[in-house]
């Protein structure tokens, strides 16, 4: 699932951002990257919000996140 | 506006501008130089009109708590102190003000040699924009570090306000606007601002390599080229204009241009960072809550 979301972050943060920001937050929350599920998505997303804000903006942010938290939908 | 529009006629005009330079200056001499000089100074304005125009759209996007917010009012604040600057600039190479000479009256003293203190000030602006993005970016906590290289380039950087010390003379060139012995002065403070500029330049296009590409590097890679064009302007300035007033006139004209254009893009880009249909929503987003009051 992790890839899914560096695929989906790469162009906008570039890879080794997208990478390193979902490592950061998975070791921050104590999920495994590699184990990901579908279910912990949203809660993920959520977390990633303020450091997704320093580029988007809070509004972008908020949008991205919840294009992630759809990602287990696989709408994106 | 898309980036897209802007980017084939900013490449073709890398060429096309010294071309038309040599062109007209073998044809029509020293007058056909300073008028398309001059012309390419007017084209320049107009860029950075829009470019505010852009950036004002940006800011926009950031919320007021948001990092980003400050940044993008800085930048904001930075192009409309420059613009004013520009508009100063306009009346005194277009012979609407008269010329200032010793002994002239305080209030053409004010308005001829103080307020050219205006382009500093936006420089400010621009170190104060980009201190606090390199403070966004070290506040996220993820790996963005300087190498030793960069301290090396960074010594480079500070070489151009030496130089342009060391050839300060050059810098007290007769232009349209006339000359005075205040110039240098104003000279050497926007190099050595502008070397200040460029230092943090670096930082930011090392943080922009450690991202690995994406559209955020793209933005920020523009800020760095502006913000070096800005300082390279000076130095070619220096070293130019003792020997060859015209061509000296003109690239740092041509260096403004280059600047102007990626502050255009810069802005274009930022917009363009989201997904199409994500910014779309952003973008109907911030329309509602602006309506909502």
């Amino acid at each position: 699932m992790h890839k899914e979301i560096i695929k989906y972050l790469t162009p906008m943060l570039g890879e080794a951002t997208a990478a390193n920001l979902v490592k950061h937050y998975c070791v921050k929350m104590r999920l495994s990257v590699d184990d990901l599920t579908p279910g912990q998505l949203p809660e993920l997303a959520d977390a990633m919000r303020p450091m997704l804000a320093v580029w988007l903006g809070s509004p972008g942010a908020a949008r991205v996140a919840e294009e992630i938290a759809q990602l287990r939908k696989g709408a994106y | 506006m898309r980036s897209r529009a802007v980017i084939a006629p900013f490449i073709v005009s890398l060429v096309a501008l010294p071309v038309t330079f040599t062109v007209v200056a073998s044809l029509y001499g020293q007058a056909g130089s300073d008028r398309a000089t001059l012309a390419l100074f007017g084209a320049t304005v107009l860029v950075e009109a829009i470019a505010l125009a852009q950036v004002v759209r940006v800011r926009r996007l950031f919320s007021p708590g948001d990092s980003g917010h400050l940044t993008w009012t800085l930048i904001t604040v930075f192009l409309v102190v420059r613009l004013v600057a520009e508009a100063r600039l306009a009346t005194l190479n277009f012979q609407l003000v008269p010329r200032y000479a010793e002994g002239s009256s305080g209030g053409l003293f004010f308005y001829i040699i103080v307020l050219r203190y205006l382009y500093t000030v936006s420089d400010v602006l621009f170190i104060g924009a980009l201190a606090n993005t390199i403070r966004a970016y070290k506040s996220t906590g993820l790996k963005f570090e300087l190498l030793a290289q960069d301290f090396f380039y960074m010594l480079l950087v500070w070489a151009m306000p030496a130089l342009t010390y060391l050839f300060h003379d050059n810098l007290m060139y007769s232009n349209t606007a006339g000359t005075d012995r205040y110039i240098v002065t104003f000279r050497l403070v926007t190099v050595s601002v502008g070397a200040l500029i460029a230092t943090l330049c670096l930082v930011v296009r090392r943080y922009v390599l450690q991202m690995g590409g994406g559209a955020v590097a793209r933005v920020w890679t523009m800020v760095v080229i502006a913000g070096i064009a800005r300082d390279a302007s000076f130095l070619a300035l220096a070293l130019l204009s003792g020997r060859w007033r015209a061509s000296a006139q003109f690239t740092e004209q041509y260096l403004l241009w280059v600047f102007s254009c990626c502050w255009l893009l810069t802005a274009l880009f930022q917009q363009e960072i989201l997904p199409r249909a994500s910014r779309e929503r952003v973008i109907r987003a911030a329309a509602e809550s602006k309506a909502m009051g």
